[in-house]
Protein backbone atom coordinates (compact mmCIF):
# COMPACT_ATOMS: atom_id res chain seq x y z
CA UNK A 1 0.00 0.00 0.00
CA UNK A 2 1.72 2.88 -1.03
CA UNK A 3 0.73 6.46 -0.04
CA UNK A 4 1.23 9.99 -1.69
CA UNK A 5 0.97 11.90 1.75
CA UNK A 6 1.06 15.22 -0.06
CA UNK A 7 -2.58 14.05 -1.66
CA UNK A 8 -5.72 15.22 0.84
CA UNK A 9 -7.84 12.46 -0.64
CA UNK A 10 -5.09 9.63 0.04
CA UNK A 11 -5.06 11.08 3.38
CA UNK A 12 -8.37 11.48 4.23
CA UNK A 13 -8.88 7.43 3.17
CA UNK A 14 -6.10 6.38 5.67
CA UNK A 15 -7.15 8.69 8.35
CA UNK A 16 -10.56 7.56 8.09
CA UNK A 17 -9.75 3.69 7.96
CA UNK A 18 -7.25 4.03 11.43
CA UNK A 19 -10.49 5.82 13.13
CA UNK A 20 -12.59 2.72 12.38
CA UNK A 21 -9.43 1.03 13.69
CA UNK A 22 -8.22 -0.99 10.44
CA UNK A 23 -4.83 -2.52 11.30
CA UNK A 24 -3.35 -2.62 7.77
CA UNK A 25 -3.84 1.20 7.77
CA UNK A 26 -2.29 1.84 11.03
CA UNK A 27 0.45 0.30 10.49
CA UNK A 28 0.68 2.02 7.18
CA UNK A 29 0.82 5.35 8.97
CA UNK A 30 2.93 4.57 12.00
CA UNK A 31 5.92 2.99 9.13
CA UNK A 32 5.35 6.37 7.24
CA UNK A 33 6.04 8.50 10.01
CA UNK A 34 8.50 6.72 12.84
CA UNK A 35 11.27 8.32 10.92
CA UNK A 36 10.36 11.69 11.61
CA UNK A 37 8.57 11.93 14.51
CA UNK A 38 11.61 9.44 16.27
CA UNK A 39 14.11 12.40 15.53
CA UNK A 40 11.36 14.65 17.03
CA UNK A 41 11.15 12.46 20.34
CA UNK A 42 15.55 12.20 20.25
CA UNK A 43 15.64 15.94 20.60
CA UNK A 44 14.30 15.94 23.62
CA UNK A 45 15.44 12.99 25.44
CA UNK A 46 18.39 11.53 26.68
CA UNK A 47 18.75 8.41 24.69
CA UNK A 48 17.07 6.61 22.34
CA UNK A 49 14.99 4.46 24.84
CA UNK A 50 13.77 7.33 26.48
CA UNK A 51 12.81 8.78 22.50
CA UNK A 52 11.22 5.24 21.91
CA UNK A 53 8.99 5.55 25.26
CA UNK A 54 7.65 8.93 24.27
CA UNK A 55 7.58 7.83 20.88
CA UNK A 56 4.97 5.00 21.75
CA UNK A 57 2.59 6.95 23.85
CA UNK A 58 2.55 10.02 20.89
CA UNK A 59 1.26 7.32 18.65
CA UNK A 60 -1.46 5.67 21.42
CA UNK A 61 -2.76 9.81 21.39
CA UNK A 62 -2.30 9.94 17.46
CA UNK A 63 -4.29 7.31 17.25
CA UNK A 64 -6.95 7.79 20.29
CA UNK A 65 -7.36 11.88 18.80
CA UNK A 66 -7.36 10.96 15.49
CA UNK A 67 -11.00 11.00 14.78
CA UNK A 68 -10.53 14.96 16.16
CA UNK A 69 -7.77 15.87 13.35
CA UNK A 70 -10.36 16.92 11.62
CA UNK A 71 -8.12 17.50 8.20
CA UNK A 72 -7.19 21.22 8.91
CA UNK A 73 -3.66 21.68 8.27
CA UNK A 74 -1.11 19.30 7.38
CA UNK A 75 -1.45 15.33 8.78
CA UNK A 76 2.35 15.33 9.75
CA UNK A 77 2.33 19.05 11.52
CA UNK A 78 -0.71 17.42 13.51
CA UNK A 79 1.14 14.58 14.48
CA UNK A 80 4.25 16.36 15.29
CA UNK A 81 2.53 18.71 17.76
CA UNK A 82 1.38 15.49 19.58
CA UNK A 83 4.90 14.36 19.80
CA UNK A 84 5.99 17.74 20.82
CA UNK A 85 3.24 18.03 23.49
CA UNK A 86 3.82 14.33 24.96
CA UNK A 87 7.50 15.01 24.85
CA UNK A 88 6.91 18.53 27.13
CA UNK A 89 4.85 15.76 29.44
CA UNK A 90 7.47 14.07 30.00
CA UNK A 91 10.06 16.42 30.72
CA UNK A 92 7.60 18.57 32.84
CA UNK A 93 7.43 15.60 34.82
CA UNK A 94 11.14 14.77 35.27
CA UNK A 95 12.54 15.99 38.67
CA UNK A 96 16.00 17.19 37.31
CA UNK A 97 14.19 19.99 35.78
CA UNK A 98 15.77 23.02 37.14
CA UNK A 99 16.69 26.14 35.13
CA UNK A 100 19.34 28.22 36.36
CA UNK A 101 18.71 31.69 36.31
CA UNK A 102 21.69 34.04 35.35
CA UNK A 103 22.33 38.02 35.45
CA UNK A 104 22.50 39.93 32.53
CA UNK A 105 26.31 40.48 32.41
CA UNK A 106 26.58 36.47 32.30
CA UNK A 107 24.09 36.91 29.12
CA UNK A 108 26.50 39.40 27.81
CA UNK A 109 29.38 36.48 27.38
CA UNK A 110 27.39 34.07 25.28
CA UNK A 111 27.32 36.91 22.62
CA UNK A 112 27.60 35.14 18.85
CA UNK A 113 30.80 33.63 18.27
CA UNK A 114 31.54 33.66 14.89
CA UNK A 115 32.44 30.71 12.68
CA UNK A 116 35.58 30.15 10.32
CA UNK A 117 34.32 29.15 6.96
CA UNK A 118 36.08 25.62 7.05
CA UNK A 119 34.10 24.77 10.29
CA UNK A 120 30.64 26.27 8.76
CA UNK A 121 31.34 23.66 5.91
CA UNK A 122 32.15 20.83 8.29
CA UNK A 123 28.96 21.59 10.52
CA UNK A 124 27.23 21.10 7.38
CA UNK A 125 29.16 17.95 6.37
CA UNK A 126 28.59 16.52 10.03
CA UNK A 127 26.18 13.38 10.40
CA UNK A 128 23.22 14.51 11.84
CA UNK A 129 23.26 11.57 13.95
CA UNK A 130 25.89 13.35 15.97
CA UNK A 131 24.42 16.71 16.07
CA UNK A 132 21.36 14.84 17.61
CA UNK A 133 23.49 13.06 20.06
CA UNK A 134 24.91 16.31 21.26
CA UNK A 135 21.44 17.88 21.59
CA UNK A 136 20.13 15.10 23.99
CA UNK A 137 23.63 15.62 26.11
CA UNK A 138 22.48 19.11 26.71
CA UNK A 139 20.86 18.92 30.40
CA UNK A 140 16.91 19.04 30.99
CA UNK A 141 16.26 22.60 30.91
CA UNK A 142 18.90 23.99 28.04
CA UNK A 143 17.50 20.89 25.81
CA UNK A 144 13.44 21.90 26.50
CA UNK A 145 13.87 25.66 25.75
CA UNK A 146 16.28 25.03 23.10
CA UNK A 147 14.32 22.90 21.48
CA UNK A 148 11.13 25.03 21.84
CA UNK A 149 12.53 28.09 20.50
CA UNK A 150 14.71 26.74 17.67
CA UNK A 151 12.44 23.64 16.27
CA UNK A 152 9.05 24.80 17.84
CA UNK A 153 9.61 28.20 16.99
CA UNK A 154 7.82 29.37 20.30
CA UNK A 155 8.50 32.65 21.53
CA UNK A 156 10.59 33.40 25.03
CA UNK A 157 7.17 34.49 26.27
CA UNK A 158 5.46 30.98 25.15
CA UNK A 159 8.20 29.11 26.44
CA UNK A 160 7.74 30.77 29.74
CA UNK A 161 4.13 29.93 29.72
CA UNK A 162 4.69 26.45 28.82
CA UNK A 163 7.76 25.28 31.15
CA UNK A 164 5.92 27.94 34.05
CA UNK A 165 9.10 29.95 34.13
CA UNK A 166 10.22 33.54 33.89
CA UNK A 167 10.69 34.78 30.41
CA UNK A 168 14.29 35.85 31.44
CA UNK A 169 14.98 32.44 32.08
CA UNK A 170 13.53 31.58 29.20
CA UNK A 171 16.19 33.58 27.20
CA UNK A 172 19.28 33.07 29.06
CA UNK A 173 18.63 29.26 29.63
CA UNK A 174 18.14 29.40 25.65
CA UNK A 175 21.31 31.28 25.45
CA UNK A 176 23.15 28.78 27.58
CA UNK A 177 22.31 25.90 25.18
CA UNK A 178 23.17 27.18 22.08
CA UNK A 179 26.52 28.02 23.84
CA UNK A 180 26.69 25.02 25.32
CA UNK A 181 26.30 23.16 21.57
CA UNK A 182 28.36 25.28 19.84
CA UNK A 183 31.00 24.42 21.99
CA UNK A 184 30.16 20.30 21.77
CA UNK A 185 29.82 21.46 17.65
CA UNK A 186 33.79 23.04 17.45
CA UNK A 187 35.25 20.49 19.87
CA UNK A 188 34.22 17.93 18.15
CA UNK A 189 35.07 19.04 14.78
CA UNK A 190 38.91 19.82 16.55
CA UNK A 191 39.09 16.57 17.16
CA UNK A 192 38.11 14.58 14.15
CA UNK A 193 40.67 17.07 12.32
CA UNK A 194 43.81 15.44 14.39
CA UNK A 195 42.84 12.18 13.99
CA UNK A 196 43.32 10.13 11.31
CA UNK A 197 41.13 7.16 10.71
CA UNK B 1 25.90 34.34 6.97
CA UNK B 2 23.90 31.44 8.25
CA UNK B 3 23.38 31.05 11.69
CA UNK B 4 24.65 28.48 13.82
CA UNK B 5 21.00 27.59 15.22
CA UNK B 6 19.58 27.94 11.67
CA UNK B 7 22.22 25.08 10.23
CA UNK B 8 21.44 22.73 13.18
CA UNK B 9 17.84 23.35 12.48
CA UNK B 10 17.96 22.68 8.85
CA UNK B 11 19.61 19.47 9.59
CA UNK B 12 17.81 17.98 12.07
CA UNK B 13 14.29 18.72 9.97
CA UNK B 14 15.85 17.19 6.86
CA UNK B 15 16.53 14.55 8.79
CA UNK B 16 14.81 11.08 9.43
CA UNK B 17 15.71 8.21 10.92
CA UNK B 18 15.29 4.51 9.19
CA UNK B 19 11.91 2.26 9.66
CA UNK B 20 13.07 -0.23 12.07
CA UNK B 21 12.11 -3.82 11.44
CA UNK B 22 9.92 -4.92 13.90
CA UNK B 23 8.86 -1.60 15.44
CA UNK B 24 5.08 -1.30 14.58
CA UNK B 25 4.79 -5.01 15.86
CA UNK B 26 6.70 -4.02 19.06
CA UNK B 27 4.29 -1.00 19.28
CA UNK B 28 1.33 -3.44 19.61
CA UNK B 29 3.08 -5.58 21.74
CA UNK B 30 3.96 -2.70 24.78
CA UNK B 31 0.10 -1.76 23.96
CA UNK B 32 -0.90 -4.86 24.78
CA UNK B 33 1.17 -4.78 28.26
CA UNK B 34 0.05 -1.17 28.71
CA UNK B 35 -3.75 -2.15 28.92
CA UNK B 36 -2.85 -4.97 31.23
CA UNK B 37 -1.01 -3.29 33.47
CA UNK B 38 -3.37 0.01 33.52
CA UNK B 39 -5.88 -2.09 35.92
CA UNK B 40 -3.53 -3.03 38.40
CA UNK B 41 -2.01 0.30 38.54
CA UNK B 42 -4.88 1.96 39.30
CA UNK B 43 -6.02 -0.15 42.23
CA UNK B 44 -2.16 0.48 43.38
CA UNK B 45 -2.88 4.78 42.59
CA UNK B 46 -6.26 4.23 44.80
CA UNK B 47 -4.22 2.34 47.77
CA UNK B 48 -1.45 4.62 47.62
CA UNK B 49 -3.49 7.79 48.08
CA UNK B 50 -5.61 6.56 51.04
CA UNK B 51 -2.34 5.79 52.92
CA UNK B 52 -0.77 9.15 51.68
CA UNK B 53 -3.33 10.99 53.43
CA UNK B 54 -3.31 8.46 56.43
CA UNK B 55 0.71 8.60 57.15
CA UNK B 56 0.37 12.94 56.25
CA UNK B 57 -2.36 13.53 59.10
CA UNK B 58 -0.13 11.46 61.22
CA UNK B 59 3.18 12.06 60.86
CA UNK B 60 3.89 14.94 58.20
CA UNK B 61 7.56 16.21 59.35
CA UNK B 62 8.86 13.18 58.22
CA UNK B 63 8.58 13.94 54.61
CA UNK B 64 11.26 16.29 54.44
CA UNK B 65 15.17 14.99 54.80
CA UNK B 66 18.62 15.78 54.11
CA UNK B 67 20.39 16.04 50.39
CA UNK B 68 23.34 15.31 48.84
CA UNK B 69 25.13 17.48 45.75
CA UNK B 70 26.49 15.78 42.90
CA UNK B 71 29.90 16.41 41.10
CA UNK B 72 29.47 17.74 38.12
CA UNK B 73 31.62 17.28 34.89
CA UNK B 74 33.21 20.62 33.47
CA UNK B 75 34.71 20.81 30.14
CA UNK B 76 37.45 22.65 29.58
CA UNK B 77 38.97 22.94 25.66
CA UNK B 78 42.71 23.37 25.60
CA UNK B 79 44.11 23.43 22.19
CA UNK B 80 43.81 21.95 18.92
CA UNK B 81 46.75 19.02 19.39
CA UNK B 82 45.27 17.69 22.75
CA UNK B 83 41.99 16.86 22.21
CA UNK B 84 40.07 17.27 25.80
CA UNK B 85 41.34 16.91 29.14
CA UNK B 86 38.93 15.80 31.81
CA UNK B 87 38.19 17.79 35.10
CA UNK B 88 36.25 16.66 38.44
CA UNK B 89 35.55 20.35 39.71
CA UNK B 90 33.85 20.16 43.34
CA UNK B 91 30.83 22.37 42.53
CA UNK B 92 29.12 25.01 45.24
CA UNK B 93 25.35 23.84 45.92
CA UNK B 94 23.18 26.16 44.68
CA UNK B 95 19.70 26.60 45.86
CA UNK B 96 17.46 24.49 43.14
CA UNK B 97 16.82 21.27 44.89
CA UNK B 98 14.07 18.81 45.20
CA UNK B 99 12.86 16.52 47.77
CA UNK B 100 10.84 13.70 46.88
CA UNK B 101 8.74 11.25 48.44
CA UNK B 102 7.93 7.90 47.24
CA UNK B 103 5.22 5.94 48.63
CA UNK B 104 6.17 1.84 47.98
CA UNK B 105 2.95 -0.67 48.44
CA UNK B 106 3.07 -4.30 49.76
CA UNK B 107 0.38 -7.16 49.03
CA UNK B 108 -0.47 -6.93 53.20
CA UNK B 109 -2.24 -3.42 52.73
CA UNK B 110 1.17 -2.26 55.09
CA UNK B 111 3.20 0.44 53.64
CA UNK B 112 6.60 1.91 54.18
CA UNK B 113 8.41 5.54 52.92
CA UNK B 114 10.97 5.34 50.85
CA UNK B 115 13.01 8.16 50.67
CA UNK B 116 14.70 8.84 47.60
CA UNK B 117 17.67 10.75 47.53
CA UNK B 118 17.18 13.82 46.53
CA UNK B 119 18.42 15.35 43.30
CA UNK B 120 20.13 18.34 43.34
CA UNK B 121 20.79 19.78 40.09
CA UNK B 122 24.33 22.77 40.25
CA UNK B 123 24.73 25.01 37.74
CA UNK B 124 28.03 26.78 37.41
CA UNK B 125 29.62 28.93 35.03
CA UNK B 126 33.41 29.25 34.82
CA UNK B 127 34.92 31.26 32.64
CA UNK B 128 33.99 29.73 28.82
CA UNK B 129 33.21 25.99 30.33
CA UNK B 130 29.35 25.61 31.60
CA UNK B 131 28.00 22.37 33.25
CA UNK B 132 25.64 19.57 32.32
CA UNK B 133 24.21 17.44 34.50
CA UNK B 134 21.86 14.64 33.08
CA UNK B 135 19.24 12.46 35.51
CA UNK B 136 20.50 9.25 34.78
CA UNK B 137 23.60 8.68 37.87
CA UNK B 138 26.52 9.72 34.98
CA UNK B 139 27.36 13.56 34.27
CA UNK B 140 27.87 13.05 30.89
CA UNK B 141 30.53 15.42 28.75
CA UNK B 142 30.09 13.73 25.13
CA UNK B 143 34.06 13.33 24.24
CA UNK B 144 35.62 12.33 26.81
CA UNK B 145 33.12 10.06 28.48
CA UNK B 146 32.48 6.64 27.68
CA UNK B 147 29.38 6.95 25.30
CA UNK B 148 27.65 4.78 22.44
CA UNK B 149 24.79 4.06 19.99
CA UNK B 150 23.37 1.08 18.86
CA UNK B 151 21.20 0.35 15.12
CA UNK B 152 18.93 -1.33 17.28
CA UNK B 153 17.59 -1.67 20.87
CA UNK B 154 15.59 -4.80 20.66
CA UNK B 155 13.89 -7.55 18.35
CA UNK B 156 13.97 -11.32 17.91
CA UNK B 157 16.30 -13.43 18.31
CA UNK B 158 19.12 -14.43 16.27
CA UNK B 159 19.42 -10.74 16.60
CA UNK B 160 22.60 -8.91 14.81
CA UNK B 161 23.41 -5.51 16.61
CA UNK B 162 25.98 -2.64 14.95
CA UNK B 163 27.49 -0.74 18.07
CA UNK B 164 29.09 2.21 17.19
CA UNK B 165 31.46 3.94 19.71
CA UNK B 166 30.82 7.81 20.07
CA UNK B 167 33.73 8.49 22.10
CA UNK B 168 36.66 9.28 19.78
CA UNK B 169 40.18 10.05 20.61
CA UNK B 170 44.08 9.31 20.24
CA UNK B 171 44.98 5.90 21.40
CA UNK B 172 41.78 5.23 22.67
CA UNK B 173 41.17 1.18 24.32
CA UNK B 174 38.01 0.56 23.98
CA UNK B 175 36.62 -2.84 25.81
CA UNK B 176 33.07 -4.14 24.68
CA UNK B 177 31.21 -6.75 26.98
CA UNK B 178 28.03 -7.52 25.59
CA UNK B 179 26.12 -9.12 28.27
CA UNK B 180 26.00 -12.15 27.09
CA UNK B 181 29.67 -13.91 28.20
CA UNK B 182 31.18 -11.94 25.13
CA UNK B 183 33.32 -9.48 24.79
CA UNK B 184 35.56 -7.36 21.87
CA UNK B 185 38.39 -4.50 21.20
CA UNK B 186 37.15 -2.80 18.15
CA UNK B 187 35.51 0.81 18.55
CA UNK B 188 32.44 -0.04 16.25
CA UNK B 189 31.41 -4.25 16.56
CA UNK B 190 28.87 -6.18 15.30
CA UNK B 191 27.47 -8.53 17.71
CA UNK B 192 25.03 -11.41 17.21
CA UNK B 193 22.28 -12.17 20.48
CA UNK B 194 21.60 -16.15 19.41
CA UNK B 195 19.18 -16.28 22.43
CA UNK B 196 16.41 -14.17 23.98
CA UNK B 197 17.00 -12.46 26.76
CA UNK B 198 17.53 -8.88 28.43
CA UNK B 199 21.48 -8.17 27.90
CA UNK B 200 23.41 -5.31 29.16
CA UNK B 201 26.15 -3.89 27.30
CA UNK B 202 29.13 -2.16 28.52
CA UNK B 203 31.21 -0.33 26.70
CA UNK B 204 34.60 0.67 28.70
CA UNK B 205 36.92 3.45 27.03
CA UNK B 206 40.61 4.39 28.70
CA UNK B 207 42.31 7.22 27.87
CA UNK B 208 46.01 7.62 27.52
CA UNK B 209 46.16 7.80 31.10
CA UNK B 210 46.11 3.89 32.13
CA UNK B 211 44.16 4.77 35.19
CA UNK B 212 41.50 7.13 33.52
CA UNK B 213 38.38 5.38 32.19
CA UNK B 214 34.86 5.16 32.03
CA UNK B 215 32.15 3.31 31.02
CA UNK B 216 28.63 3.38 29.56
CA UNK B 217 25.67 0.45 29.92
CA UNK B 218 22.68 0.42 27.82
CA UNK B 219 20.44 -2.60 27.24
CA UNK B 220 19.28 -4.97 24.44
CA UNK B 221 16.12 -6.83 24.31
CA UNK B 222 16.41 -9.99 22.44
CA UNK B 223 12.73 -11.88 22.21
CA UNK B 224 12.58 -15.13 21.82
CA UNK B 225 11.78 -16.43 18.56
CA UNK B 226 8.98 -19.92 17.54
CA UNK B 227 9.59 -22.40 15.66
CA UNK B 228 7.76 -23.47 12.70
CA UNK B 229 6.18 -26.86 13.49
CA UNK B 230 3.20 -29.05 11.48
CA UNK B 231 2.26 -32.40 10.64
CA UNK B 232 -0.07 -33.04 7.34
CA UNK B 233 -1.97 -36.07 6.46
CA UNK B 234 -3.55 -36.76 2.33
CA UNK B 235 -6.94 -38.10 2.38
CA UNK B 236 -9.40 -37.93 -0.46
CA UNK B 237 -7.61 -35.56 -2.65
CA UNK B 238 -7.87 -33.22 0.90
CA UNK B 239 -4.32 -32.45 3.06
CA UNK B 240 -4.68 -31.46 6.25
CA UNK B 241 -2.20 -29.54 7.52
CA UNK B 242 -2.08 -29.05 11.43
CA UNK B 243 0.11 -27.04 13.77
CA UNK B 244 2.23 -28.46 16.16
CA UNK B 245 3.87 -24.89 17.82
CA UNK B 246 2.75 -23.78 20.91
CA UNK B 247 2.09 -20.23 22.26
CA UNK B 248 1.57 -18.85 18.77
CA UNK B 249 -0.71 -16.52 18.47
CA UNK B 250 -1.02 -16.26 14.48
CA UNK B 251 -0.90 -19.23 11.41
CA UNK B 252 0.19 -18.81 8.22
CA UNK B 253 -0.25 -21.38 6.02
CA UNK B 254 0.60 -20.51 2.00
CA UNK B 255 0.22 -23.31 -1.30
CA UNK B 256 1.29 -21.54 -4.42
CA UNK B 257 -0.83 -18.47 -3.90
CA UNK B 258 -3.27 -19.52 -1.46
CA UNK B 259 -2.42 -17.66 1.96
CA UNK B 260 -4.96 -18.58 4.72
CA UNK B 261 -4.60 -18.21 8.65
CA UNK B 262 -5.62 -20.94 11.67
CA UNK B 263 -4.08 -23.15 13.47
CA UNK B 264 -4.84 -26.23 10.92
CA UNK B 265 -5.83 -26.27 6.93
CA UNK B 266 -8.22 -28.01 5.26
CA UNK B 267 -6.55 -27.66 1.45
CA UNK B 268 -7.81 -29.69 -1.65
CA UNK B 269 -4.82 -30.93 -4.64
CA UNK B 270 -5.71 -30.70 -7.77
CA UNK B 271 -2.59 -32.52 -9.26
CA UNK B 272 -0.39 -35.71 -8.09
CA UNK B 273 3.59 -34.46 -7.11
CA UNK B 274 5.07 -31.67 -4.97
CA UNK B 275 3.47 -28.87 -3.30
CA UNK B 276 5.42 -26.48 -1.66
CA UNK B 277 4.26 -25.50 1.89
CA UNK B 278 5.30 -22.30 3.68
CA UNK B 279 4.01 -22.26 7.41
CA UNK B 280 4.75 -19.18 9.20
CA UNK B 281 4.19 -18.17 13.08
CA UNK B 282 4.15 -15.33 15.19
CA UNK B 283 4.57 -15.34 18.94
CA UNK B 284 3.45 -12.63 21.38
CA UNK B 285 6.81 -10.95 20.99
CA UNK B 286 5.86 -10.08 17.36
CA UNK B 287 8.57 -12.74 16.69
CA UNK B 288 7.86 -15.18 13.47
CA UNK B 289 9.59 -18.15 12.15
CA UNK B 290 8.99 -19.92 8.69
CA UNK B 291 9.08 -23.64 7.69
CA UNK B 292 8.93 -24.31 4.41
CA UNK B 293 8.12 -28.23 3.33
CA UNK B 294 8.34 -29.80 -0.21
CA UNK B 295 4.99 -32.53 0.30
CA UNK B 296 4.58 -34.89 -2.42
CA UNK B 297 1.02 -36.15 -3.07
CA UNK B 298 -1.12 -38.38 -5.74
CA UNK B 299 -4.14 -37.32 -6.73
CA UNK B 300 -7.07 -39.36 -7.15
CA UNK B 301 -9.22 -38.57 -9.96
CA UNK B 302 -12.63 -38.02 -9.47
CA UNK B 303 -14.04 -40.88 -11.58
CA UNK B 304 -16.82 -43.25 -11.07
CA UNK B 305 -17.59 -46.61 -13.02
CA UNK B 306 -20.71 -48.67 -13.03
CA UNK B 307 -21.08 -52.15 -12.37
CA UNK B 308 -23.75 -52.98 -15.19
CA UNK B 309 -25.32 -51.68 -18.13
CA UNK B 310 -28.05 -52.47 -20.18
CA UNK B 311 -27.28 -51.75 -24.10
CA UNK B 312 -30.91 -51.88 -25.88
CA UNK B 313 -31.25 -48.12 -26.57
CA UNK B 314 -33.89 -47.50 -24.14
CA UNK B 315 -31.86 -44.33 -23.00
CA UNK B 316 -31.20 -46.01 -19.75
CA UNK B 317 -27.82 -47.12 -18.83
CA UNK B 318 -26.88 -47.53 -22.93
CA UNK B 319 -23.82 -47.46 -22.52
CA UNK B 320 -20.63 -48.11 -20.22
CA UNK B 321 -17.70 -45.73 -19.55
CA UNK B 322 -16.07 -43.69 -16.59
CA UNK B 323 -18.36 -41.06 -15.32
CA UNK B 324 -17.01 -37.57 -14.77
CA UNK B 325 -18.67 -34.19 -14.47
CA UNK B 326 -16.91 -32.83 -17.53
CA UNK B 327 -15.78 -34.61 -20.15
CA UNK B 328 -13.60 -31.93 -21.76
CA UNK B 329 -11.35 -32.05 -18.99
CA UNK B 330 -10.32 -35.61 -19.68
CA UNK B 331 -8.70 -37.94 -22.17
CA UNK B 332 -9.49 -41.79 -22.08
CA UNK B 333 -7.97 -44.63 -23.17
CA UNK B 334 -10.37 -47.26 -22.82
CA UNK B 335 -10.44 -51.16 -23.23
CA UNK B 336 -12.83 -53.90 -22.75
CA UNK B 337 -11.76 -57.23 -22.85
CA UNK B 338 -14.01 -60.27 -22.70
CA UNK B 339 -14.00 -63.74 -20.28
CA UNK B 340 -11.48 -65.46 -22.85
CA UNK B 341 -8.95 -62.11 -22.96
CA UNK B 342 -9.92 -60.98 -26.38
CA UNK B 343 -10.35 -56.99 -26.79
CA UNK B 344 -14.16 -56.87 -27.54
CA UNK B 345 -13.54 -52.77 -27.68
CA UNK B 346 -11.51 -49.98 -27.50
CA UNK B 347 -11.44 -46.40 -27.97
CA UNK B 348 -9.35 -43.21 -27.39
CA UNK B 349 -10.22 -39.66 -26.82
CA UNK B 350 -13.69 -38.41 -24.66
CA UNK B 351 -16.24 -39.27 -23.96
CA UNK B 352 -15.05 -42.71 -23.60
CA UNK B 353 -18.11 -44.85 -24.20
CA UNK B 354 -18.95 -48.64 -25.14
CA UNK B 355 -22.10 -49.39 -26.56
CA UNK B 356 -22.21 -53.12 -25.92
CA UNK B 357 -21.34 -54.66 -29.34
CA UNK B 358 -18.02 -55.80 -30.82
CA UNK B 359 -15.74 -53.27 -32.51
CA UNK B 360 -14.68 -55.38 -35.52
CA UNK B 361 -17.32 -57.20 -36.04
CA UNK B 362 -20.11 -54.95 -35.00
CA UNK B 363 -22.65 -57.64 -33.79
CA UNK B 364 -23.80 -57.24 -30.32
CA UNK B 365 -21.55 -58.80 -27.11
CA UNK B 366 -23.33 -61.43 -25.21
CA UNK B 367 -24.43 -61.15 -21.74
CA UNK B 368 -21.98 -61.21 -18.95
CA UNK B 369 -19.02 -60.20 -17.27
CA UNK B 370 -16.30 -58.21 -19.26
CA UNK B 371 -12.75 -56.68 -17.74
CA UNK B 372 -12.09 -52.55 -18.20
CA UNK B 373 -9.00 -51.36 -18.69
CA UNK B 374 -8.75 -47.48 -18.93
CA UNK B 375 -6.15 -44.82 -18.74
CA UNK B 376 -7.29 -41.35 -18.25
CA UNK B 377 -5.59 -37.78 -18.40
CA UNK B 378 -6.71 -34.39 -17.55
CA UNK B 379 -5.93 -31.29 -18.27
CA UNK B 380 -3.42 -31.05 -15.40
CA UNK B 381 -1.84 -33.74 -16.72
CA UNK B 382 -2.56 -36.25 -13.81
CA UNK B 383 -2.86 -39.63 -15.31
CA UNK B 384 -4.54 -42.46 -13.38
CA UNK B 385 -5.43 -45.73 -14.28
CA UNK B 386 -8.52 -47.75 -13.66
CA UNK B 387 -9.63 -51.15 -13.89
CA UNK B 388 -12.52 -53.66 -13.03
CA UNK B 389 -15.55 -55.68 -13.90
CA UNK B 390 -18.63 -54.98 -15.83
CA UNK B 391 -21.57 -56.76 -16.42
CA UNK B 392 -23.60 -56.54 -19.54
CA UNK B 393 -27.16 -57.20 -19.29
CA UNK B 394 -29.69 -58.23 -22.39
Amino acid sequence: MKVNWQDTEQVRKVVDACIKGDHLNQEVLYKAFFGKMLVVCMRYTYNKEEAEDILQEGFVKVFQKLKDFGHKGSLEGWIRRIMVNTAIDFIRKRKDLSFPSSTENEMDLMADSTFEDDELEQILEMKTEMIIHFIQHLSPAYKAVFNLFVFENMTHAEIAEQLNINIGTSKSNYAKAKSKLKEMVLSYIKTYKNETF
Amino acid sequence: MKRFEDIIKEKVENFEYPYEQGAWENYNRRRRTQKIKKWGLASTVIIGIITTVVLILTKPEKAVMPFHSKQNNVIITTNNSIPLNTQVNEIKTNKDKQTQTTINHQENNQSTIKQESPQTVTNNITDLSTTMSENNAQNTSTLNTASFTKNSSQGCAPLEVQFTAITTGKNCQYLWNFGDGTTANEKNPIHLYKKGGKYNVYLTVQWNEKDKYTTDVQTIQVYNKPTALFDYSLENNTVRFESRTKQAISHKWLIEDTIVNGSYWKFDITHSGKYMVQYIVENADGCSDTSIKDINVSYKMPVQFANAFSPDNDGINDFFGPQVIDYSYYQFTMNIFNKTGKCVFYTKGSPALWDGNDKETKQSCPAGIYIYKIIAVDKKGNKNEFSGQIKLLR
